[in-house]
């Protein structure tokens, strides 16, 4: 009971505000525009409030030189630089790294000219982008979800499994895996987030303390600490098999954690679109590591509970897809769309396999359907 | 001559009492107590003078110039060696008798802090300060409670160890305020002369009233139920200090005990002890109000550390430090929250840490004594007592630097509140030891610590 009393305290400390990745909107000057002289400042409009990342905002001359101020300043959705030297006349590129309140990096970059345009000298950069971040970010972060989903399965949902259906201790060896999972996940997902905005600063110092510093640092730490209490709980329960109740409770917990790290869905009021993205992710860890746990130890009772967290699941999933699109062809024009239409042919698989019996093969397609996931979250909804 | 004195005081009781022989143990007042209350007041002395150079960082900026890591160094030395010679300390007093060793342990307090009144260099703070007196507190240290509740206790064991290491601890905190009032409106060697003469007046005190073993005044251990006194082994302290060592690494419980109490050192001296103050400083805290925080965390540290010992001697011990760690975890991770919360919040961080700040201690030494025996006690328990100091010494030093090169201490708050929950994790994979025989079943339980 004190565990769902922290549990609830946990929930109490999250961020208030829920949103997906950081959009530019519009900024000031325009992208693209060509002003008279210097502006003493650069202000850039978000879709959501937003922290900078790094410097927020780099402001780069016609001569390649930084012209900004240390550090942008946050006031909600808008950003803003002051602009230190006097301009000379060519155009300037403007670079910005923000994070969502949600924990998701982007960044972007435009130019403008002052007097007539010119050369750009700014270190760009670098293309490419898939989804508002570098690729080689995109992958470490849907590298590192897939191991943090995969822990949350095996670590709670294999716990859960074998001391509330199996009554088997077997498969808490798997729990054991999963805290594993869960701590290895971390360190992952923060070099992800550096590696994000720049890959080049992967391993920079400073940009992994600001990573530490943003709302990304402080679900990350309520992660680590969901894993190292079921590692203790998981110690515990040889000498207190009452304790067991607390892994459910951390794993609801873990549940809502990821739920507002979690793309959420405007059309509902927050903390319906937290519960419903917290069902979404806790139904996923009891059927996947339910069904972990039936490979290493075949239980009777499991059949039942399968059902049940798939059906949740599956309508959970429906209610959060219908919710980020506007129209039906985004699901064919975006990149989250063919994301999720992979992802609805794995789970149709894995349901079909399920049917059949086949325990080994469905495990196979599931964590199949969990890389699709790991994808999707790190992916900018339509919205 | 000394000893005349308290034989005298037992035959005094025992006259004025004009009762037969086996009701002494009922009625009176047994000179276990007298001497748990002289270890009492050394321990917060002791104690009291460890934390003196925290205060005088800023005066010694001030007057010679020097930069606050150069001053830090001592600090560390200071805290390691309260530490670290905890077990040689064991073994001294194992050798010499605690009286002889807990004198001359105020002289070498005296000596460090009476000579900073000449100092201006650099390297005499960290010879005088650092080594000197981290020497000097370190042979008093927690190590002098375990075994002067050992030797005496049999009965209430557990309530007394409470007791003595409350004392330990809250005489780290509660003296700052005024140490800092005297260091800043009259100058630190004010501070430094206080603290030399304090230690002074200790020694006629110890040296009338402590006695070694209940033997030498003639009596059991309070509780014991037959005397059976064990011969004082003679043995060379280095040597006892580093058999303990060897025999600890070789249980994985010692290793269990000796990382648990690495982060309860972190996260209580080093983190919070060094740096609740600067960090409440930079929340626009003043500087006084600061100072009585972390008095505030030692009074309730008083009440939270005798109710964990009278615990100790009711409950699985590992349970209780279970739920300690867990508890300061969250607390820790509660307090970048707290600090926005303005007054309340951190008022009830306060509470809630000062109740566990090392309420640790007597399950830590009852598991230790558990698993070596409370012959062995002494010595083991010393090494893990160091482990604690190595994470105070760590965790003051990491938290400074996460301060330096982040600008907030928010880092350092949450990685210590994870550790806590890591602690959680190890001390409840505590193997439960069979009672040594030596311990439980002998029929005559009198013990050498």
């Amino acid at each position: 009971m004190v565990l769902a009393g922290a549990a609830g305290a946990a929930l109490a400390l999250l961020p208030v505000s829920v949103f997906a990745h950081a959009q530019l909107i519009v900024s000031n000057p325009a992208a693209g525009a060509t002003v008279v002289s210097l502006p003493a400042t650069v202000e850039l409009f978000f879709t959501e409030p937003v922290t900078p990342a790094g410097r927020g905002i780099s402001v780069y001359g016609p001569d390649g030189r930084l012209v900004s101020s240390e550090t942008a300043r946050a006031q909600g959705n808008r950003l803003s630089t002051a602009l230190t030297t006097p301009g000379i006349e060519g155009t300037y590129a403007v670079l910005w790294t923000v994070v969502a309140a949600d924990t998701h990096p982007s960044r972007g970059e435009f130019t403008f000219s002052v007097g007539h345009s010119g050369p750009v000298k700014a270190p760009g950069l670098g293309g490419g982008d898939v989804g508002l971040v570098s690729p080689i970010g995109l992958v470490l972060q849907a590298l590192g979800r897939w191991l943090h989903f995969a822990g949350f399965a095996l670590g709670f949902g294999s716990a859960i499994s074998a001391l509330f259906v199996a009554k088997d201790p077997r498969p808490l060896r798997l729990a054991g895996a999963g805290v594993v999972l869960l701590l290895v996940a971390e360190p992952l997902a923060l070099l992800a987030q550096t590696a994000s905005f720049d890959p080049s600063q992967t391993f920079d110092g400073d940009a992994l303390i600001g990573a530490l510093a943003s709302p990304f640092g402080r679900v990350l730490g309520l992660r680590v600490a969901a894993a190292l209490g079921l590692w203790a709980v998981l110690g515990a329960l040889r000498q207190a098999p009452r304790l067991r109740w607390a892994i459910p409770t951390l794993g609801l917990a873990l549940g809502m954690v990821d739920a507002t790290a979690a793309h959420a869905t405007p059309a509902l009021p927050q903390a319906l679109g937290v519960a419903l993205n917290g069902l979404h992710v806790s139904g996923m860890g009891v059927w996947l590591g339910g069904l972990a746990a039936f490979v290493v130890a075949p239980s009777s009772g499991f059949g039942r509970v399968a059902a049940w967290s798939a059906g949740l699941l599956v309508a959970s999933g429906m209610a959060l897809a219908l919710l980020h699109f506007a129209n039906p062809l985004e699901t064919m024009t975006t990149a989250y769309g063919g994301v999720l239409m992979v992802k609805l042919l794995l789970v149709a698989v894995a349901l079909w396999l399920a049917w059949r019996g086949r325990r080994r093969w469905e495990l196979g397609a599931l964590a199949g359907v969990l890389v699709a996931a790991a994808v999707l979250v790190s992916l900018p909804p339509p919205r | 001559m000394t000893i005349g004195i308290a034989r005298l005081w037992v035959q005094l009781r025992n006259f004025e009492g004009l009762t037969p022989q086996h009701n002494n143990q009922v009625k009176r007042l047994h000179y276990a107590w007298i001497v748990a209350g002289i270890t009492w007041f050394t321990l917060l002395a002791a104690a009291g003078f460890r934390s003196t150079p925290a205060v005088l960082i800023v005066p010694l900026q001030h007057e010679f110039g020097w930069s606050r890591a150069t001053i830090s160094i001592a600090v560390s030395i200071n805290l390691m060696l309260f530490g670290l010679f905890a077990p040689f300390a064991g073994g001294l007093m194992e050798r010499f008798g605690v009286r002889r060793v807990v004198v001359g342990a105020l002289l070498t307090v005296s000596a460090g802090s009476g000579l900073t009144f000449f100092m201006h260099q650099p390297w005499q703070l960290d010879l005088l300060w650092g080594v000197v007196v981290g020497v000097g507190t370190g042979s008093m240290a927690t190590v002098l409670a375990a075994i002067v509740a050992n030797r005496w206790f049999v009965q209430r064991r557990g309530l007394v160890l409470g007791a003595l290491t409350a004392a330990g601890a809250t005489g780290q905190l509660i003296f700052l305020p005024a140490l800092a009032w005297l260091a800043v409106n009259i100058g630190w060697r004010a501070a430094a002369l206080v603290v030399a003469g304090a230690s002074l007046l200790g020694i006629p005190l110890v040296a009338l009233f402590m006695r070694d073993r209940p033997a030498d005044v003639g009596l059991r251990a309070y509780g014991a139920t037959e005397a059976d006194e064990p011969a004082p082994p003679l043995q060379n302290p280095v040597r006892a200090a580093l058999g303990g060592l060897a025999m600890g690494a070789r249980n994985r419980n010692f290793w269990l005990l000796a990382g648990s109490f690495f982060i309860c050192g972190a996260s209580t001296n080093g983190l919070i002890g060094t740096h609740l103050i600067p960090a409440s400083i930079d929340h626009g805290m003043p500087e006084v109000t600061a100072a009585s925080l972390l008095a505030f965390i030692g009074i309730f540290d008083v009440a939270g550390t005798m109710i964990s010992g009278w615990l100790t001697d009711r409950l699985d011990s590992r349970w209780l430090l279970f739920w300690y760690y867990a508890l300061r975890g969250l607390s820790l991770l509660f307090l970048p929250y707290a600090f926005g919360m303005q007054y309340f919040g951190l008022f009830l961080f306060i509470v809630f840490y000062g109740l566990d700040w090392v309420a640790t201690v007597p399950p830590t030494v009852a598991l230790t004594a558990d698993t070596f025996g409370r012959r062995n006690l002494g010595v083991v328990y010393g090494w893990i007592f160091a482990s604690h100091q190595l994470g105070a010494a760590a965790a003051a030093f990491g938290a400074g630097a996460v301060r330096t090169y982040f600008g907030d201490y928010q880092l350092a708050f949450m990685t210590s509140g994870l550790l806590c929950l890591l602690a959680a994790g190890l001390v409840i994979r505590i193997g439960r030891v069979a009672p040594r025989l030596e311990v439980e079943a002998a029929p005559l339980p009198a013990p050498s610590y």
